[in-house]
């Protein structure tokens, strides 16, 4: 505990964060100095090269045994995990920006800058077990990415992405902080291990609505982080509004800490009001069934929208906006099993997600360069002139619709399996059903890249070449498709999952 | 159980029984005069002039930011200003408070070399490199 740890042992298990911060305060000084428009790419360098260090010490923390430091931040291999999850994509994320060719020069600083602040606040936001950490790592994440998404002033999508995204955000934290506020007046402690009892108390005396008010107020937070039906109005606007690298960011940094931040507080919070351990099974209170019955609504309801609305989608941004919602109904499919199976399913989805999203917007990112547009329009006749990107595309598109044997077919395996097994057989057959119907817009893209013919395509007279870009989108491919990968993300998911629930 | 939740109907409808009384109350006792004076929002202040409703200018808002990270960090400062003696004397986290203080005014400050170095701390700002910049420009 925190108490039996000195300063600088705590500080020890922070190290990731404070090797993040510098690296941070660095980027930001050398923008100052005047590096962020003439030479984007020293930036750039710098930023990776202070994530590969934070990288590095969270693998070498990957083993240590769990700790709660500074009273507040839990070191867990669930947070760390999912550290390591949001740096990784935030590094990929600034390795697509730098080969963004559509962007003006200014503000790359600033960029990078906000994309690393940004980390902060999802490291902690996975990496707490206390609500007022949860609201500030939530808070420094979200007010990051409202910057990044207006980070090109002049911009008139990209200044109304913003302003979208700033109001439904600073609406849905305030609704989030509502709960956690009522939470704690019931409660008396902001910790959610201390709470998990009080709730527990609350319930057996009659008292569910005070405990299911702040619950709901919460979810709603939640939600529109992780763009659940029905707080998913602003996703598709700010995916269409917002650079791709950006729209990547949000669609996979920023939800993986949010379901990570969910499962963690649904495990620690509720685990007393929901019996859940990594045994037992879920005995039947009217709590509990309402409870899973409400999530699996949600998560039934995001699923038909997502999928229903991408159909006929004309822009790639708008097009995998929509799609990433559905994907986001499927996660909470797992976290609405209310399980060690189900959590377990849910975190292991979301590493599959982010290999084959990341790959997605990569994608559209590698012919906007060569097309100059980012309708699906664009891409008519790419294919074979540019094979790898293309065969890569395939892939992601393939796991994404969730055909074997990628690792997006696995994900859903799982993920569907532990729905049924779980009490919700209706929910399994909903997804498998969902993805036929997002085979209809997957494909659409491939068509588009390789049936169609040549004369349609408009490529840019000169359109430059992205080598490093490619690179990535194979490496991300070669990923989703060597399903063998897949046992160790399990694993991970796994581990994460038991050291919340043991917890 | 729901009986415990009278004293919220309780708090509630005085809540709205205090507001709907005092403009009852207001209204039926102050005299009522509707010549121009008193019918100036502000009897006794500046003369309005035109409608709020119009399009503040945008330094305004810099200002207010920047302000606010002064804010915040004096708010912060005070109790560790407060206890840092005592800190200081105490033998094991002495130094860890000092720094951890100056480490937190750094990094505040980084903020206001940053408004500083992009020009907002001057009231008339001016585009360092090429203005106005293009969007569509090819870099």
């Amino acid at each position: 505990m925190a108490d039996a740890l000195s300063y600088l042992d705590a500080l020890k298990y922070i190290l990731p964060e404070v090797a993040l911060t510098i690296g941070l305060c660095a980027v930001l000084i050398w923008d100052l100095l005047g590096g962020g428009a003439d030479r984007p790419r020293e930036g750039a360098w710098l930023s990776l090269g202070f994530l590969g260090l934070t990288c590095l010490l969270l693998i070498q923390r990957l083993g240590w045994q769990e700790a709660t430091v500074f009273g507040m931040v839990r070191v867990d291999p669930l947070a760390t995990v999912f550290k390591l999850f949001i740096a990784t994509a935030v590094g990929l994320v600034i390795a697509f920006d730098l080969a963004d060719r559509r962007q003006p020069a200014e503000g790359k600083g600033e960029t990078w800058f906000l994309l690393l602040t940004a980390a902060l606040g999802g490291f902690f936001l996975v990496g707490t077990g206390n609500l007022i950490l949860l609201y500030l790592g939530l808070e420094t994440l979200g007010l990051s990415s409202y910057a990044l998404a207006g980070i090109h002033k002049r911009d008139r999508a990209g200044a109304e992405a913003s302003l979208k995204y700033v109001v439904y955000g600073a609406l849905a934290s305030g609704v989030l902080l509502f709960g956690a506020s009522l939470l704690y007046g019931m409660s008396g402690t902001l910790e959610m291990r201390e709470m998990a009892r009080f709730l527990v108390f609350a319930v057996d005396e009659g008292r569910s609505a005070q405990v299911l008010l702040p619950t709901l107020l919460i979810l709603v937070g939640f939600g529109f982080k992780l763009s659940l039906f029905p707080f998913q109005w602003w996703a598709p606007d700010v995916y269409q509004g917002v650079s791709t690298p950006i729209a990547a960011f949000l669609a996979v940094a920023s939800k993986g800490a949010a379901l990570a931040a969910l499962v963690r507080l649904i495990a620690v919070a509720y685990s007393g009001l929901l019996r859940l351990g990594p045994d037992t099974f879920l005995p039947e209170t009217d709590f509990t069934r309402g409870f899973v019955l409400l999530l699996a609504l949600m998560s039934a309801a995001t699923m038909l929208f997502g999928n229903l609305a991408a159909l006929r989608q004309e822009n790639l941004k708008r097009l995998l906006a929509y799609s990433s919602i559905g994907h986001a109904g499927y996660m909470l499919m797992g976290v609405a099993v209310l399980g060690e199976a189900g959590f377990r399913a849910a975190l292991a989805y979301s590493f599959v997600y982010y290999l084959m999203t990341l790959g997605a917007f990569g994608m559209v990112l590698y012919f906007a360069n060569q097309s100059g547009s980012e309708d699906i329009r664009g891409l008519h006749g790419m294919g074979p002139r540019h094979p790898l990107a293309a065969t890569a595309t395939i892939v992601f598109l393939a796991s994404l619709t969730g055909l074997p044997p990628t690792a997006g077919f696995f994900g859903k395996w799982y993920l569907m399996v532990a729905a049924w097994e779980g009490g919700l057989p209706w929910l399994a057959l909903l997804t498998a059903l969902m993805s036929v119907v997002s085979l209809f817009y997957y494909f659409r893209i491939a068509r588009a890249l390789f049936l169609r013919p040549e004369e349609e395509a408009t490529p840019l007279p000169d359109a430059p070449r992205t080598p490093v870009l490619g690179g990535i989108l194979a490496v991300l491919a070669a990923g989703t498709l060597v399903f063998l990968w897949f046992e160790p993300l399990l694993a991970a998911a796994s581990v994460g999952v038991e050291a919340v629930l043991h917890w | 159980m729901y009986f415990d939740y009278a004293n919220v109907l309780v708090f509630l409808l005085a809540g709205m029984a205090f507001v709907v009384i005092n403009l009852v109350l207001g209204a039926l006792i102050r005299p009522t005069r509707r010549d121009r004076a008193g019918l100036e929002p502000y009897e006794c202040g500046e003369d309005v002039i035109g409608s709020a409703w119009f399009r503040f200018d945008i330094r305004y808002y810099t200002v207010a930011m920047v302000y606010l990270v002064f804010a915040v960090e004096v708010a912060f400062l005070f109790p560790w200003a407060r206890v840092l003696k005592e800190a200081l004397r105490a033998e094991d986290i002495g130094g860890v408070a000092l720094l951890e203080g100056l480490l937190f005014i750094a990094i505040l400050l980084l903020g206001l070399a940053y408004v500083w170095v992009k020009g907002d701390l001057s009231w008339v700002r001016s585009f360092r490199r090429g203005t106005p910049r293009g969007h569509d420009k090819e870099v």
